[in-house]
């Protein structure tokens, strides 16, 4: 179990209803946590992710960092997700 | 209707000093070399201001500039007002709306004004005509109440408004000229200018019909550039964010990448909790009563109108809460009050003030007082710190520098001549280039802003390279670049603290910038590949003007607008030397993040490179002849030398 420090900004806090939220899950790559986060707030996983490609949209943007470092946008779903991480979903 | 044509743009000419005007039909030749709006109205300025000009004189011009694609679905209802800056610089600035539109359906694309009047007057421009009016009744008014009080006069919903404020009145640093309530521009001077001619405000109804010479090569065009932009169909990050939320989504992206200017940019990251609190999403659910727009813009929610429901401020209303104000109200100065940002910002617009000069001018002030280098004695017995405990004097703060009363006449001059002033040390931290204020993008963080920054003509400026970064690299082609001729690496380009390739990047981004302001249009609207790929804005140029003007030609003429801005400058006697960046900038790290100061050594490599890039001196950072004649501007040439500046071959 990792925790993880989940931040939604714009129209995707209108997905989700809140702005940010402490997170704890399994998932180690970022498509399985998209795909929990869609569980969790339906319509979230069609913001990010292709349905017929199943690639990263373009119009959608995540930054991923860790405390102290400049997060950097990551468009692979299969990043690798580790503890204490910080996402930013735009 | 009575439809123009774009091809060929008129300027109407107005001297204030003897009421006469005239109308003036520019040859064609120079659509095809300055296109319009920002790039005619740098042209005109060279030719219409001499040399050494006073700002306050009745000789300098002031230029309220539209262009080819004004009044189209593309132009946005943008204008450039333009003039001689009273810091000496060129002063030219863009402005959203629908005045633009206004003016061209009047049958005029420039108004050029001279003169000073002897009493405050104001212009009511019909088709063709130009009555200047009393305005004795409306001096000394903030910028609502002239704006009701002549469209009540006037009884057209339809006339658009400029005007400016009691800060223009009294030439306050940095006032701009305002329009629709709240969009400003011309933020170098403009409106301080526009006071210095007792010229209250503008009025402009027209009735004929915007010229489109290829009805059906418009359309296309306008398709295949609509479908870069629309929230539907765009592939870039920002626009669903920004035609949802708009701008100020920025502070809390900012402040999570090391960007937000803090507490007078000693630090760039914010608390988490304040960063939230005055972000977009609170201010839509609390204050926004009506999403508003520019003239046929896409993004729907760009501009807001807004109320304060409740608390000390219940009842006040303002207009247009974007990056700027929750940073310069917000971050800088250390208020996460919500309310007290969209009084202090809403104040601003009212009494004609530019919020960057304000907040930047607080700031300096803040670390000042904290420093002890200003006490209570100097600041009306306010204690002026970081946190702003005491808002109400912050409230009436606004008030006093648009007045130049108290305290605020020394906030009035703006942070550069008020350090001069007040010494001590405290020019270290004021953020000022050229004199003008910073605005909300960070340097240290993002080399490319900060070569930008250092060596813009007219002071701190986003619009001249925004946005600061290329499209993904995965939407264009190697080949397409080629194709293009744009020789940058793009992923390099994303390298922000990497200044390798910066130089020729801030290139490309002030010529493909200057090209869209001239047309005009919005540069917050530069997405998906719209920045790169300029063939889309060509092909909506050439069908609007009926123009066989090549590709080449089209770029080429975004690189004349750029070095006219150098141009004006160097006439003035601004070289080299005045291309840098704040003290603090240059001296100081910024903590957790880790980035480090920009020394000179590293800015001086930048610069080498973007003059090398741009065929300017090394030495002067004047352009060369040779350049000057490929641009076909040798002309130019011969007239700065005549004016005893030295021209490289």
């Amino acid at each position: 179990m990792i925790h993880l420090d989940l931040r939604y900004v714009g129209h995707i806090s209108a997905v989700t209803g809140i702005l940010k939220e402490e997170y704890q899950t399994n998932a180690s790559i970022l498509i399985e946590l998209i795909e929990e986060l869609e569980r969790k707030h339906q319509g979230f996983k069609g913001v990010f992710v292709n349905g017929e490609t199943g690639r990263m949209n373009l119009n959608a943007m995540i930054y991923y960092g860790t405390e102290g470092e400049v997060p950097l946008p990551i468009i692979d779903p299969y990043h690798p997700i580790q503890d204490k991480a910080i996402l930013t979903f735009w | 209707m009575k439809a123009r044509e774009s091809r060929v743009q008129t300027v109407m000419h107005v001297n204030l000093c003897d009421g006469g005007t005239f109308l003036e039909t520019l040859p064609e030749q120079w659509t095809r070399q300055y296109i319009g709006c920002r790039g005619i109205n740098g042209r005109l300025l060279l030719r219409d201001v001499k040399p050494r000009t006073e700002a306050f004189g009745p000789d300098n011009v002031l230029l309220f500039g539209t262009g080819p694609l004004d009044g189209t679905p593309v132009g946005m209802g943008r204008i450039s007002v333009a003039c001689k800056s009273p810091r000496g610089t060129l002063a030219e600035g863009s402005c959203g709306g629908f005045f633009g539109p206004e003016l061209r359906r009047a049958g005029i694309d420039y108004l050029a004004i001279r003169g000073v009047a002897d009493h405050p007057v104001y212009l009511f421009v019909t088709d063709g005509r130009v009555e200047i009016r009393d305005a004795s009744r409306l001096w000394g008014l903030k910028t609502n109440e002239t704006d009701a009080i002549l469209r009540e006069e006037l009884s057209d919903p339809n006339i658009q408004f400029r005007y400016i404020g009691p800060a223009g009145e009294n030439l306050v640093h940095a006032s701009p000229i305002f329009g629709n309530l709240n969009n400003s521009g011309g933020r170098a001077g403009c409106g301080q200018v526009m006071g210095s001619k007792k010229l209250k405000a503008i009025a402009v109804r027209g009735s004929q019909g915007i010229g489109i010479a290829d009805y059906d090569g418009f359309i296309k065009a306008y398709k295949t550039f609509r479908q870069k932009v629309d929230i539907a169909t765009s592939r870039d990050p920002w626009t669903p964010v920004w035609s949802t939320y708009g701008a100020p989504i920025l502070p809390r992206l900012f402040s999570g990448l090391g960007n937000l200017m803090t507490r007078n940019a000693r630090e760039m990251r914010w608390d988490d909790e304040k960063t939230v609190s005055v972000n977009a999403e609170i201010f839509m659910e609390k204050h926004v009563t009506k999403a508003k727009a520019c003239f046929c813009c896409p993004w729907p929610s760009c501009q807001k109108l807004y109320e304060i429901r409740s608390g000390k401020h219940q009842g006040f209303k303002g207009g247009n809460y974007w990056a700027g104000q929750p940073i310069t109200f917000g971050s800088l100065i250390d208020n996460d009050d919500l309310e007290l940002i969209l009084v202090l910002s809403g104040l601003c617009n009212q009494y004609g003030l530019d919020i960057f000069h304000v907040g930047y001018t607080l700031a300096w002030a803040m670390e000042c007082f904290e420093n002890g280098i200003l006490t209570s004695k100097d600041t009306d017995g306010m204690e002026l710190k970081f946190g702003c405990r005491d808002k109400e004097g912050l409230v009436d703060l606004i008030r006093k520098i648009a007045l130049r009363e108290g305290f605020g006449a020394l906030l009035a001059l703006g942070c550069s001549e008020a350090s001069k002033i007040v010494g001590k040390g405290s020019e270290r931290f004021c953020l000022a280039v050229k004199g003008q204020e910073l605005e909300g993008v960070a340097q240290r963080s993002m080399y490319m802003v900060a070569l930008g920054v250092a060596v813009s003509e007219v002071g701190p400026d986003h619009t001249r390279w925004y946005p600061p970064y290329p499209c993904n690299p995965d939407l264009i082609s190697r080949e397409d670049l080629d194709q293009l001729d744009i020789r940058l690496d793009l992923r390099k380009a994303f390298q922000g603290r990497n200044p390798d390739e910066k130089g020729k990047l801030l290139r490309w981004f002030t010529i493909s910038r200057a090209v869209v302001e001239s047309l005009p249009s919005c540069v917050f609207l530069i997405r998906d590949t719209l920045g790169l790929d300029l063939r889309p804005w060509w092909n909506l140029f050439t069908s609007a003007t009926g123009l066989n003007v090549a590709y080449e030609e089209f770029v080429m003429a975004g690189e004349r607008v750029m070095n006219l801005d150098r141009l004006f400058n160097v006439r003035e006697g601004f070289r080299r030397e005045d291309d840098r960046l704040p003290i603090r900038m240059m001296t100081e790290d910024v903590p957790y993040f880790g980035y480090s100061r920009i020394g000179p050594g590293l800015l001086d490599r930048m610069l080498d490179e973007y003059y090398q890039e741009n065929g300017w001196s090394l030495k002067t950072s004047i352009p060369t002849r040779t350049k000057l004649n490929q641009l076909k501007m040798g002309e130019i040439a011969d007239e700065l030398e005549a004016c005893g500046v030295e021209v490289e071959t």
